[in-house]
């Protein structure tokens, strides 16, 4: 009797620590956020930001991207030559502190790599577009 | 032993917040030299320096452990103007050296070709397949002979991604691999009708 409390007691405390480590596991995404503000800007300015494919506003703007994958940026004016650049995701210092409770419990590195966006920074935080002129378009 | 550990895991962790991001440079290959072409018949066109609009140099973070920026200089704007002047050579087209007339306010005698590198960008997002990801994009001008008219402008982009292991390799092979995407855009021009009619 005294024996199945004392198993029960472990396996719950076991569980516990387990479901404080994974909790951890997500502290970055809990701190930063998942998403991380990105300031654009053009000279001249009032140019459209496009965002994989989505407009999200005219520059100068600042607008929130996700952390975890890279975004295909667009800044584009009419009488001006489109401009392109990609964004990136990087890895912050908060991998380390996401490398603790894997060396506990190794599987929290995979969870870590998928779901803690909070992790990852997007490069760079400033976009600025010198935008060239081009010729006037024709009258149709 | 688990408090050895714990102070390793602090003192690492003071360490990385304390460094300040360094920065290495990319180096380019060398572009092979074209045939060049200077006959009395064939076409000419002017050149001008390949125009840097870039706000910095900084073209990403490399290495998946360390705050480490790839800088791009002139290197990468001089590569782009050889690789130009190789294809219009392959084209038979003479390249001639030309000044902008965008900024000189005079008209050259042929038509001019001004070329701008709008962004260069490098990054090695992926810690546990580590693969490098490069993006160039550079906007194109033609201006009309014996005008500051802009005849033809566009812009075009090329990318590349290779998988170079584990944190090695990354600082030499930066060049190489930026190189690859520049070498798509310029091929990305010179695929495009529109530009290549522009050029005659």
């Amino acid at each position: 009797m005294k024996l199945a409390r004392q198993r029960r007691a472990h396996i719950r405390s076991c569980f516990l620590m387990l479901a404080a480590i994974v909790a951890c596991a997500g502290c970055a995404s809990a701190v930063e956020g998942t998403r991380q503000q990105v300031a654009f800007s053009s000279d001249p300015p009032g140019a459209s930001v496009i965002v994989d494919g989505v407009n999200l506003g005219t520059t100068p703007a600042e607008i929130e991207l996700g952390r975890r994958h890279s975004h295909s940026v667009r800044i584009e004016k009419v009488g001006y030559v489109p401009y392109e650049t990609t964004t990136s995701s990087s890895l912050t210092n908060w991998q380390w502190l996401d490398i603790v409770p894997a060396l506990v419990f190794p599987p929290v590195l995979f969870f870590d790599y998928i779901f803690d966006a909070g992790a990852y920074e997007v490069e760079p935080n400033e976009v600025t577009a010198h935008l060239v002129v081009a010729p006037p378009a024709p009258n149709p | 032993m688990r408090s050895g550990l714990f102070v390793f895991i602090v003192v690492s962790l003071l360490y990385c917040a304390g460094c300040d991001p360094a920065s290495i440079n990319a180096g380019f290959p060398e572009v092979p030299v074209a045939p060049v072409t200077n006959t009395a018949s064939s076409a000419k066109i002017g050149v001008a320096r390949v125009e840097d609009s870039r706000s910095d140099r900084k073209a990403g973070l490399i290495g998946t452990s360390s705050e480490v920026y790839l800088l791009v200089g002139p290197e990468l704007p001089d590569y782009i103007e050889r690789k130009f002047r190789n294809e219009l050579a392959m084209r038979g087209i003479t390249s001639l050296d030309a000044l902008n007339p965008a900024k000189t306010g005079e008209p050259g005698h042929y038509k001019t070709l001004v070329v701008t590198l709008q962004s260069a960008t490098f990054a090695t997002p992926d810690p546990i397949f580590v693969k490098a990801e490069s993006s160039v994009n550079i906007a194109v001008q033609v201006y009309a002979a014996s005008t500051t008219n802009v005849e033809f402008a566009a812009s075009y982009s090329g990318t590349n991604q290779e998988r170079i292991g584990f944190s090695r390799g990354t600082g030499l092979r930066s060049g190489a691999i930026l190189a690859v995407a520049a070498d798509r855009a310029v091929d990305a021009a010179f695929a495009d009708a529109k530009f290549e009619q522009a050029l005659k």
